[in-house]
């Protein structure tokens, strides 16, 4: 469903060049759950970025679902990515000048989402993950995890097939963070491609298959037994 | 554009109500006086717009060449062209003379002042005219037949159809004849009450066949083929062979000339259009320099904030906002603000229309409503806010959605931070600008309010007689006043000093045996009295002597004396002296009292009581003029059934003298102050913004260890900069400009470089407080709480 060929991705500051992905090649299939770790700064949320389409490559292809986007413009990567892939961050990235409920919505706005089904979609996800008595309080009124929920509510309300997190339990206390877990667990199990970044090992360990990265580089490539 | 992606920028307005009022506030005045510009500019500059050809139109206009004259051209010449067109080979059309005066007339048994115009039929032709009802040709045609405008014919008639209706006018009977078209207030011509130039009614016919008199003037309307270069040629060479400038004074060669101005040039390039001039480059001024803080604020304000932005915008990114719709969004928020603006402004406008249509002596608030002009102010806001919503949209777009959502790139990028730092020491320099200049204009003003005149002014009261000392009634009058209880004196004079600006002088001889020209000025023999001027030397005419007494007699001030050659004024008093071919004797000197307004240096006066035959206008000393108006309302019948009797405190006349300067003062000084609220509000929002952008920074150095002190310095750092530059910028600026406005008073106030100082002073003093109010926010922010944000 996804496909890197010889992607790698080049960070220029004045003149010192960071390569953060080296010629990756990777195949990720429909349904699948991948689990990428490694060091602080070998690549992984460029990588993420890449795949969820917010950023391009310096070189190399990228097949999304059978399209090669390589060399697409902003608006058409923006076209691609309405309602199709869902994303979750470490810290949350919610807007505290919008409700809960409306952080929600907002996923649905850009997309082909009726205005008319959307409040009834945005209730069905914030209950789907406990959240919908929040529903008029700010972001900064909830704790960590609440939040997170929040945010996980708001990727998966456009029903996207791929979604993608990086660290999402990273801000999070464990109690939170295995809850997190659990319920992106059960979205993959629903049918949705999950990349998820992660620096825990037992977090790690509950995917379908793993990546190891190191320098931009892959350096394990494992499907669990 | 979804609506609802204005929902974050409104909130974030309504959360910040301080930002949202400097911005909109401040774009509504920019639309409020750019609206009230335009419509000052539509009465003034398109009064005469309907007039066919108007190209084609002149007004005569005529120069005195005379030393010591007014060197200015002035909107009067001889009437006496009519008649000679054809000898003059000028090739004109149609032609009318003009001549306005504001005369009494009655109504039954009412009483109305107005300002009659005396034509002839030509005027038709001239601009023209259709009249709404009635023959108006015909009418001037007729010895005793008027027009009336349709306002005028509403206010003396009310709603009874005013056409053959009977008016009495200079004791004659007239009949209304036509009604025609009211012309707007900045119009060359009056049209209120339109009467033929060759009715008795006319004040001063001999004007009509003299070539000396510049009072009155004429409209002309060229044939097609002729060129404005070509009639002035014809008028000029046809003028220089009259008797009168041949032979009157040959020694000064060319005394005067003539020119025709085009109806569309009179009004800001046509004679005595100084004040004109001076108002709309006031208004323009202030407009513009309130447009540009206004803008100012706006794109400072919304940069900040979209920067601030930056972690929604890349939300909205992944959330598959394409680029079209975040530039949208944003530019949408501007003009959504410059709408809210521009409703403000015109709600503004409205309010403001009436007091600054007092301010520019023209009633603007007529013509401040027209579609096309709506229209413009709102494309204009829409414009606006277009263009402000443009660099946060682009800032927008640039935002890299990757790496905003991993936290970094949260800051503004240099280029911004160097265009902010611009905008902001912009701001600065046009407040210390706005200020210094502002301080220089109000002081002045005041200064002129309170230039003494040379003489007390609360006693006086001035009555415009309808008659000049040749009508036995105006002597009875005279006398009877001067007999009143209270009544110190009562005078006669040419006019209120200062007043018409008369162009008469005098050549004397001076010691040296020279040619010295001094202004002359006719006066009654109580004259001195009534005004309570003293001699400082000699003594001055009384009305007990037999005015005979001072056929060659006459009284000097002190810079006539200083300008004849005398050591001191005691010196001239008692000594002869010619006078054209006379020789006369200077009987006393006078202290100069003021003549011109303050842009005019004191100047030689030569008093005289002989041939004052024209005399007509009273000055009354009393030591209660409340009761003393009273009582001259009371006999003024007696005297002068027919007309209304203009009485006025002297002060009202002074004042009218400074009148059109303490407009511009006002105008300057109204535009300056909110010039300064406007950049106070945005420097204060600014150091507002500059310590939330640090408050991260703050709270860290106060994590470890920084004192009050050292956050203080930091801050003043920043701060000192800016100000030093916006002083570089605004201190020159502001002196020339006040040096402009100075320039042309001869009596200044003793400004010098304080106007810079205090402007310096509270621009600081604002910075300060705007920096101490917000610093002191930040220290007080607990860290912990900062840092979880
Ligand atoms: N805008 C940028 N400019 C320069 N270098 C960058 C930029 N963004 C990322 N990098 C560099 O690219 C490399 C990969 O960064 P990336 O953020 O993908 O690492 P990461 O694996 O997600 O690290 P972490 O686990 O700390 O989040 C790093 O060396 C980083 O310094
Ligand atoms: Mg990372």
């Amino acid at each position: 469903m996804l496909k890197l060929s010889g992607v790698s991705k080049l960070h220029r500051t004045g003149d010192i060049e960071t390569t953060a992905l080296d010629t990756i090649d990777l195949e990720i299939e429909s349904g699948e759950y991948l689990a990428v770790t490694g060091p602080s700064g070998c690549g992984k949320s460029t990588l993420l970025g890449i795949l969820g389409l917010l950023d391009v490559p310096s070189a190399g292809q990228y097949l999304f679902d059978g399209t090669d986007v390589s060399g697409w413009s902003e608006s058409r990567l923006a076209q691609m990515r309405r309602g199709r892939i869902g994303f979750i961050f470490q810290s949350f990235n919610l807007l505290d000048d919008l409700t809960v409920a409306e952080n929600v919505a907002l996923a649905l706005e850009y997309g082909d989402v009726p205005a008319r089904q959307r409040k009834p979609r945005a209730e069905e996800a914030m209950s789907k993950l406990g959240i919908a008595h929040r529903a008029g309080h700010r972001p900064s009124q909830l704790s960590g995890g609440q939040q997170q929920r929040v945010a996980i509510a708001r990727a998966l309300v456009s029903r996207p097939r791929v979604l993608l997190a990086d660290e999402p339990t990273g801000n999070l206390d464990s109690a939170h963070g295995n809850e997190v877990m659990r319920i992106l667990r059960e979205i993959n199990r629903e049918g949705t491609t999950l990349v998820m970044v992660t620096h825990s090992p037992s977090h790690a360990a509950q995917a379908s298959r793993t990546l190891r990265l190191l320098d931009g580089r892959i350096l394990v490539d494992a499907i669990a037994a | 554009m979804h609506f609802k992606d204005l929902r974050i920028g409104l909130r974030q307005l309504a959360a910040d109500p301080g930002y949202t009022a400097v911005v909109v506030f401040g774009l509504a005045l920019a639309a409020a006086t750019t609206l009230l510009l335009l419509a000052y500019l539509d009465t003034v500059l398109l009064s005469d717009r309907d007039v066919p050809g108007a190209q084609r139109v002149l007004r005569l206009e005529s120069k005195t060449n005379t030393p010591g004259a007014d060197k200015g051209w002035i909107d009067g010449g001889a009437m006496a062209f009519h008649d000679h067109w054809k000898e003059s080979g000028a090739r004109v059309e149609a032609s009318s003379r003009y001549f306005t005066r504001e005369m009494s007339l009655r109504v039954g048994q009412r009483m109305a002042f107005e300002r009659i115009s005396f034509v002839d039929a030509g005027l038709v032709d001239v601009f023209g005219l259709k009249p709404l009802a009635g023959d108006l040709r015909a009418t001037l045609e007729k010895p005793d037949a008027l027009a009336l405008s349709a306002r005028t014919a509403e206010r003396l008639f009310g709603r009874t159809p005013a056409l053959g209706k009977t008016i009495t006018l200079a004791g004659r009977s007239f009949t209304v004849g036509a009604i025609v078209r009211d012309r707007g207030a900045g119009s060359a011509l009056k049209t209120a009450v339109l009467v033929s130039i060759l009715s008795p009614a006319m004040p001063e016919p001999f004007r009509l066949k003299e070539w000396a008199s510049l009072r009155g003037t004429i409209f002309v309307r060229l044939q097609r083929s002729a060129t404005f270069s070509g009639f002035n040629e014809q008028v000029n060479r046809y003028f220089e062979q009259t008797p009168f400038y041949r032979e009157a004074f040959p020694s000064y060669g060319k005394i005067g000339e003539y020119r025709g101005t085009p109806l569309p040039d009179l009004p800001l390039a046509g004679a005595e259009t100084d004040s004109t001039r001076r108002l709309v480059a006031g208004l323009s001024l202030s407009c513009l320099v309130i447009s540009l803080l206004a803008a100012i604020n706006f794109l400072n304000l919304s940069v900040v904030r979209t920067i601030g932005r930056q972690r929604e915008i890349g939300i909205r990114k992944a959330l598959g906002a394409s680029p079209a719709h975040i530039a949208l969004q944003f530019i949408g928020e501007a003009m959504l603000v410059a709408l809210l603006a521009c409703g403000t402004g015109f709600l503004l406008a409205w309010l403001a229309a009436p007091m600054v249509g007092d301010w520019v002596g023209l009633p603007i608030a007529d013509s401040l409503w027209s579609p096309a002009r709506c229209g413009l102010a709102l494309a204009f806001g829409l414009a606006l806010g277009a263009l402000a919503g443009a660099y946060p949209a682009w800032v927008a777009l640039r935002v890299d959605c990757a790496q905003s959502l991993a936290g970094r790139g949260h800051t503004e990028t240099l280029a911004g931070q160097w265009l902010r730092r611009g905008l902001s020491l912009l701001q600065f320099g046009t407040a210390i600008a706005m200020i210094g200049f502002t301080v220089t204009v109000l002081w002045q003003t005041r200064h002129a309010q309170g230039a003494h005149p040379g003489y007390e002014t609360a006693p006086l009261l001035i009555i415009d007689a309808p008659a000049d000392m040749r009508d036995e009634r105006l002597l009875a009058l005279r006398e009877a006043i001067s007999h009143l209880p209270g009544v110190d004196a009562a005078g006669l004079a040419w006019d209120v000093p200062g007043r018409f600006n008369r162009n008469t002088t005098a050549d004397l001889q001076g010691q040296k045996g020279e040619t010295v020209l001094q202004a002359f000025s006719y006066v009654g023999p109580d004259f001195f009295q009534s005004y309570g001027v003293r001699p400082i030397a000699g003594r001055v005419f009384d009305a007990k002597d037999d005015p005979q007494d001072y056929d060659d007699r006459i009284v000097i001030n002190a810079s006539s004396s200083r300008q004849l050659g005398f050591a001191t004024p005691a010196a001239a008093a008692g000594q002869f002296v010619r006078m054209g071919r006379h020789s006369v004797e200077i009987i006393g000197v006078i202290p100069d009292i003021r003549q011109r307004s303050l842009r005019d240096a004191a100047s030689g006066v030569v008093y005289s009581v002989a041939s004052a035959r024209m005399v007509s206008v009273m000055s009354i000393r009393t030591r209660d003029p409340a009761a003393t108006r009273l009582a001259i309302q009371q006999m003024w019948p007696r005297y002068f059934p027919d007309d209304v009797l203009r009485i006025e405190p002297v002060r009202t006349h002074l004042a009218r003298l400074y009148d059109s300067d303490l407009r511009l003062g006002k105008l300057i000084g109204a535009g300056g102050i909110i010039a300064l609220a406007l950049a106070g509000f945005g420097l204060y929002a600014l150091s507002a913004y500059t310590v939330r952008r640090r408050t991260a920074e703050i709270v860290l150095r106060k994590l470890h260890g920084a004192r009050r002190r050292d956050i203080a310095r930091l801050l003043a750092r920043e701060l000192g900069a800016a100000l030093f530059a916006g002083a570089v910028l605004g201190l020159p600026v502001a002196a020339w400009l006040g040096e402009q406005y100075l320039a042309e008073f001869v009596d200044r106030a003793p400004i010098g470089f304080w106007a810079l100082a205090i402007s310096l002073l509270v621009t600081t003093l604002m910075a300060l407080l705007a920096a101490t109010r917000h610093t002191a926010r930040a220290m007080a922010i607990s860290p912990a709480h900062a840092l979880r944000a």
